[in-house]
């Protein structure tokens, strides 16, 4: 399912990685985030498992991501956000994309939703049950549509960027507004709305997302005016 | 590439929408030409490196990277046009600068290479009429235009039939017809709100868009195949640029030579002979000073590059710049104001979408003014057109509405609503403070001096701006539509990458700077054709005006030559 260069999740690859962790704590490397990145980095490359690096997540926070994700858009006829490689993307996106603020703004929400299951459920997010797991992510998003100031302002931001034809890609990580302190605890709802708009980015326009969710052509060749939905059966992904 | 002796018959100064059809047309009419280009060289077909990218190729999925864009392109990323897939065809805000001291930021979009902006341009084609030619002189703002409809209206057919311009015959005698392809179609809903327009309002049409983009092959180039991504470059060639139509027919002639990376500093003037005589380039790599030599001289380098190179170009008998005797050079920079309008949602019509994706939208043409005398209970002069389109809401909704899980993922297989939006693009007076001048200390990393740009809206261009979007909104709701609602970007001055003005045309040479033939009135080997020559902006996109003032300014100075004028 995995597309050239992106990562690899099965649970061999998950396997060495935490291998790799223990063998870092052990030799009292400290081997965490980046640093375990990059020696993940020289791993993966002198195996066969493609040039899949991990540069912002840890491979708990990416499996946690993976999970989220997961649930957001799952894998059913189609494959799932996991499958198409949202994990990475979202990855990349915070490497590259999100100022630094923002990521740990990101990093921190992901903390929050443990401590939302701990709290619950007295156990971190990945170790609850997947029904436990899916009340906790619906409750946050209703929390993170809930109207308040800065969700206000992400809103006409969309809708002045749909106006503009630049297909409603919002980033709330872009809106300063998001920026204003929160408490840990608030911080979960903001980054389950990051991570759910990247998911849905990353999900619908993957390959699969694109051509196997939806409908895509790269060259249409003809522009029909008024076509019946059921002649094309899906939307459009572009 | 043709051969390099000196001089030139004709030197041409930029390479876009109307440098390369000066080019065009002065080698086709038998002169060498050197067409020097101040940005890199991009070859059709191959240098459009993303033309073929998947939307998966890109590592931001369109985003682009946040921390990049804001420091080097805070200006550029506010385009429409710019993104992932077209960075590279804006310049960098950094290593360009000016200053502006204006309510905001002026806008100044550029692209610095062969075909410059006619790569990204918005390609919608629309004739003027005199009721915009006649415009100055009947209300007072600026000097008249030394032209007339029927003065231009040959060359619009010249260049229209050399562009390929799908539209719609409307029959308007304030938006003329022209050599039309079959024109694109309006979807479903955009018929709906067209119908509904029609109904409630005499005299208020919908017609889609004119636009340069050929239905049919044409002129050796492929029609478009409605991918709707023109601005990353199209080696189909089935939008009009100078790299896929105007450059090709001037090398078939073998009489281009094509220089690039070469910054035209000034133009060289010999006040003994009272002619322009070549220009001094400054190279845009090795920063090394040079010249070239020719009998005419064509400046294309864009509404404010044009004026920048004139104010720079100063001589004993120029002292504040070439052919500026007036004084006007650089001042009356208008551009159309526009990103203010209104949406709604048009109801039903769930069972209808479309295939392909269509290149351009709506248009429903001013309504305003028409006699030329402003309508009653109307404040303002002048008038706005209307860009609008309708689609249906893809996946992105998802993430702005509640819901996980396989509910979302269903939902999203499905389009959502339809949306139509009214965007106006209205007049914007010519007016002497609204201009450039150089800076007198700061100078950019080839020495030349820095461009100041001093703008501000008048109370006219608010005026408009207030009642296209009121009667967007009627419009829309008139029609039928739901949660109809006004929005307003408070767009700056080059918001819509119309500026024009700077070296306007006129009838006196005390009070412009070009006479009806875009010839300088005080060096008369001295041609400006591009968007810098427009005494007044009308509303309508303006670059099929260049460039049929282009064709026109260019058989005007070959005679010249040819009857030994010049």
């Amino acid at each position: 399912m995995n597309e050239p260069g992106e990562l690899d999740l099965s649970p061999e690859v998950i396997a060495r990685r935490e291998a790799l962790q223990r063998i870092g704590m052990l030799l009292g490397l400290g081997f965490s985030g980046p640093k375990l990145a990059a020696a993940l980095t020289r791993s993966i490359a002198v195996g066969s498992l493609g040039t899949a690096t991990l540069r912002v997540l840890s491979p708990q926070q990416l499996e946690q991501v993976a999970t989220i994700a997961e649930h957001i858009i799952p894998a059913t006829d189609t494959p799932g956000a996991r499958g198409v490689g949202v994990p990475a993307f979202v990855d990349t996106m915070l490497a590259e994309y999100y100022t630094p603020a923002e990521r740990d703004e990101l990093l921190a929400g992901l903390a929050a939703v443990d401590a939302r299951a701990h709290h619950a459920y007295g156990r971190a997010f990945l170790a609850i049950p997947e029904n436990d797991q899916r009340v906790l992510l619906e409750a946050l998003d209703r929390e993170s549509l809930a109207p308040r100031t800065s969700q206000d302002a992400v809103a006409n931001r969309a809708s002045r960027e749909t106006e503009r034809g630049g297909g409603g890609l919002v980033s709330p990580g872009s809106d300063t507004s998001h920026a204003a302190p929160v408490g840990a605890s608030d911080s979960a709802p903001a980054s389950f709305r990051t991570l759910k708009e990247l998911t849905i980015l990353g999900y619908y326009t993957s390959q699969p997302g694109a051509t196997k969710e939806l409908r895509y052509l790269q060259v249409p060749g003809r522009y029909d005016s008024c076509v019946p939905f059921a002649k094309i059966g899906r939307a459009w992904a572009t | 590439m043709g051969d390099v002796t000196e001089p030139f018959d004709a030197i041409v100064v930029g390479s876009g929408m109307t440098g390369g059809f000066a080019a065009k047309e002065l080698t086709e009419r038998g002169l060498r030409t050197l067409l020097i280009e101040r940005g890199r060289n991009v070859e059709h077909g191959k240098g459009y490196v993303t033309e073929w990218m998947q939307p998966w190729d890109f590592p931001h999925r369109g985003r682009g990277d946040k921390e990049l864009y804001a420091r080097d392109y805070p200006i550029q990323s506010k385009n429409y046009a710019f993104g992932e897939a077209t960075k590279h065809f804006f310049v960098n805000d950094r290593e360009h600068p000016y200053i502006t001291d204006g309510e905001q930021q002026f806008r100044w979009i550029r692209g610095y290479h062969l075909g410059g902006r006619s790569l990204l341009w918005g390609r919608a084609c629309w004739r003027w009429s005199d009721l915009d030619f006649e415009a100055n002189l009947r209300d007072g703002h600026g000097v008249d235009w030394p032209i007339r409809y029927a003065d231009i209206a040959p060359w619009y057919s010249h260049v229209e039939r050399f562009v390929g311009i799908a539209g719609e015959r409307l029959g308007l005698s304030y938006l003329p017809d022209g050599e039309f392809l079959p024109p694109w179609e309006l979807n479903c809903a955009e018929q709906f709100v067209k119908r509904g327009i029609a109904r409630a309002f005499n005299g208020r049409h919908m017609t889609i868009t004119r636009v340069a983009n050929i239905t049919r092959d044409h002129g050796g180039r492929t029609r478009c195949q409605a991918r709707n991504q023109c601005a990353r470059g199209c080696s189909f060639g089935a939008y009009f640029s100078s790299l896929s139509a105007t450059l090709p027919a001037a090398r078939k002639t073998g009489r281009l030579t094509v220089v690039t990376d070469a910054i035209v500093e000034s133009v060289l003037y010999d006040d003994r002979t009272d002619r322009a005589i070549g220009v001094r380039v400054i190279d845009a790599n090795t920063k090394d000073a040079r010249e070239y030599r020719g009998r005419l001289i064509f400046l294309n380098a864009s509404t404010i590059g044009t004026a920048q190179v004139l104010l720079n170009s100063k001589s004993r008998r120029f002292p504040n710049g070439l052919a500026n005797s007036s004084g006007e050079v650089g001042h009356n920079l208008m551009d159309h104001l526009s990103k203010a309008g209104a949406r709604g949602v048009v109801p039903g019509l769930e069972n209808e979408y479309y295939f392909g994706r269509r290149p351009t939208g709506a248009y429903i043409p001013r309504f305003r003014n028409l006699s030329g005398k402003p309508d009653s209970g109307v404040s303002f002069v002048r008038g706005y057109g209307i860009q609008a389109g309708a689609g249906r809401a893809g996946w992105e909704r998802g993430s702005r509405s509640l819901g996980i899980g396989e509910t979302l993922k269903h939902n999203l297989r499905e389009p959502g609503e339809w949306t139509m939006s009214l965007q106006g693009y209205c007049e914007c007076l010519p007016r002497h403070e609204n201009h450039i001048s150089l800076d007198p200390e700061r100078k950019d990393a080839w020495g030349i001096p820095i461009v100041h740009i001093h703008w501000s809206w008048s109370e006219n261009e608010r005026a408009l701006r207030a009642d296209m979007k009121t009667q967007s909104a009627e419009m829309l709701e008139a029609a039928g539509c739901k949660n109809v609602q006004t929005y307003d970007d408070n767009a700056p001055m080059g918001f819509s990458v119309h500026e024009m003005g700077t070296v306007r045309m006129g009838r006196d040479p005390k009070t412009s700077v070009l006479n009806d033939h875009n010839q300088a009135h005080d060096v008369p080997n001295l041609f400006v054709t591009d968007g810098s020559c427009m005494a007044s902006t009308s509303c309508v996109n303006p670059s099929i005006t260049y460039m049929a003032l282009t064709a026109r300014a260019v058989a005007f100075a070959v005679e010249e030559v040819n009857r030994r004028h010049l």
